[in-house]
């Protein structure tokens, strides 16, 4: 299968680090990805306007449909809206033939023939767990992991193309367990990091945040691992101004998930953009010894 | 603790946000038939940092028609969109809800400035970060591909979803 690659917005410009480690990663698994000219998925635009929204998801599905690929998206807030706009076009007859008429003028139709994917899925089902564990050269031995799966790949269930149970997901755990790391429970796993209100209501966010990295770091773990940019963004690149706001000190490295998966089977830490993750991995990177971030880019 | 005190204005009810809510809106259909269980109040992880985010009495406001007191204050805009609510509701009831009362805030002239910002960088961007040069060169640094801006098709969907009418609205109010 064909994969398109779907940044959406804020990958490409903020988290970057996760995007380079993305496609090192499918890269060094031989995955066929392209990309193609997609917009914003349409996430943003949902609490101002309903149809707008749906109708960039529903472009970003008929694009991905004229270019036989299925989509590979790297964010929870796109797979959430495409899958819910896969969902209801795939359901709803008589909405797929409003949609179409409406895209239309943008020279795309939609029939149904692209599955949304979320990178996570893709590692775990479509590479597979044994692929990824015949790779594994520097087993993450004895590294205790926080798995956090954010909200929108779980969230609402109905709309999305996996088998995953929101109130009990196992892939992101099972993926560090490939790894040999362990994934440690903790407290306030399902609750939201927030970041869909960092730009409304700052304090609120940040609060919010703190509340998850509070019962995260009752569990002592050596870093967290999440697969959503706005997650990164509110526990790496934020951490340190909630640090500052509360008069805590949390020091919890940050890896997105390929860049968990990357370290393991031997990528450098350059490959997997690790020079841009905000909180330092000095210490997590000592314990897996592998080569240390020291070097200035 | 008067000023906690909550008096509901009868004669200030609008049956009409009832029906916008629970017929024109093909995901909120749902929303009456709340039962006022609180399985969403509990689940909330916004309600458990700011009490006054409360979705389960916002529902039951938007169920009495308390449009005013809803669309004009900021409390809808605190929903973290998280979801939970919508996967735990035992009545499904909370599918589009907080976005559905949005877009009727918004259309009745109280589009969040958050919002209203996005929008305006969507229709000119496509994205919303602007991709410019620098970026593009520090991506090629990284080993990352250039990215090409097209709003194209993002302002056609503008057009056909009045997208563009509503920041043209906002803005000659402004004037």
């Amino acid at each position: 299968m064909r994969y398109a690659l779907f940044l959406g917005c804020t990958a490409p410009v903020r988290t970057r680090n996760y995007e380079l480690a993305t496609r090192k990663i499918l890269e060094s698994f031989s995955l066929d990805i392209i990309d193609l000219n997609f917009i914003c998925c349409g996430y943003p635009v949902e609490p101002a306007n309903e149809e707008a929204a749906f109708l960039m998801a529903a472009r970003n599905l008929a694009l991905a449909e004229k270019n036989g690929t299925d989509i590979l998206t790297i964010c929870n807030a796109c797979f959430g809206n495409l899958s819910k706009a896969n969902y209801l076009l795939k359901d709803d007859d008589s909405l797929r033939d409003s949609t179409n008429s409406k895209i239309g003028e943008l020279g795309l139709h939609f029939s149904g023939r692209v599955r949304v994917r979320h990178l996570i899925e893709v590692l775990r089902c479509d590479i597979g767990l044994e692929s990824i564990k015949n790779k594994v050269s520097h087993p993450l031995k004895g590294i205790r992991i926080a798995a956090y799966y954010g909200c929108h790949y779980l969230k609402p269930s109905i709309y999305m193309d996996h088998n995953e149970n929101p109130e009990n997901p196992i892939s992101l755990d099972s993926l560090i367990e490939v790894t040999k790391a362990e994934s440690i429970p903790f407290e306030g796993s399902r609750k939201c990091c927030g970041g869909a209100l960092l730009g409304i209501e700052q304090d609120l966010a940040l609060a919010m945040s703190k509340e998850v990295l509070e019962g995260i770091k009752k569990s002592t773990p050596d870093a967290i691992v999440t697969i959503c940019p706005f997650c990164g963004i509110m526990f790496d690149i934020c951490q340190g101004e909630i640090e500052e706001r509360y008069g805590r000190k949390y020091s919890i490295p940050v890896l997105y998930l390929p860049q968990m998966i990357g370290l393991s089977i031997g990528m450098d830490s350059k490959e997997l953009g690790l020079q841009m993750n905000r909180v330092s991995l000095d210490e997590f990177l000592a314990k897996i010894g592998s080569s240390t971030l020291g070097v200035p880019q | 603790m008067a000023e906690n005190k909550r008096v509901i204005d009868v004669d200030n009810l609008d049956q009409g946000l009832v029906k916008e809510l629970s017929e024109e809106r093909r995901e909120s259909r749902g929303f009456l038939t709340c039962i006022q269980c609180g399985t969403c109040v509990s689940s909330c992880p916004v309600t458990y940092i700011d009490p006054e985010f409360n979705p389960r009495r916002i529902v039951r406001m938007a169920s009495l028609g308390m449009r005013d007191e809803l669309v004009s204050k900021g409390v809808i805009w605190l929903c973290s969109t998280c979801n939970t609510c919508v996967e735990r509701c035992p009545q499904d009831a909370m599918k589009g809800f907080f976005s559905s009362i949005r877009n009727i805030a918004t259309q009745g002239g109280y589009l969040h400035p958050t919002f209203e910002k996005i929008l305006e960088i969507l229709e000119e961007h496509g994205r919303i970060y602007e991709i410019d040069e620098f970026l593009n060169l520090e991506r090629s640094e990284m080993g990352l591909p250039e990215i090409r801006e097209d709003a194209s098709d993002m302002k056609k969907i503008f057009e056909i979803a009045e997208v563009d009418e509503l920041l043209l609205e906002k803005r000659s109010r402004e004037i």
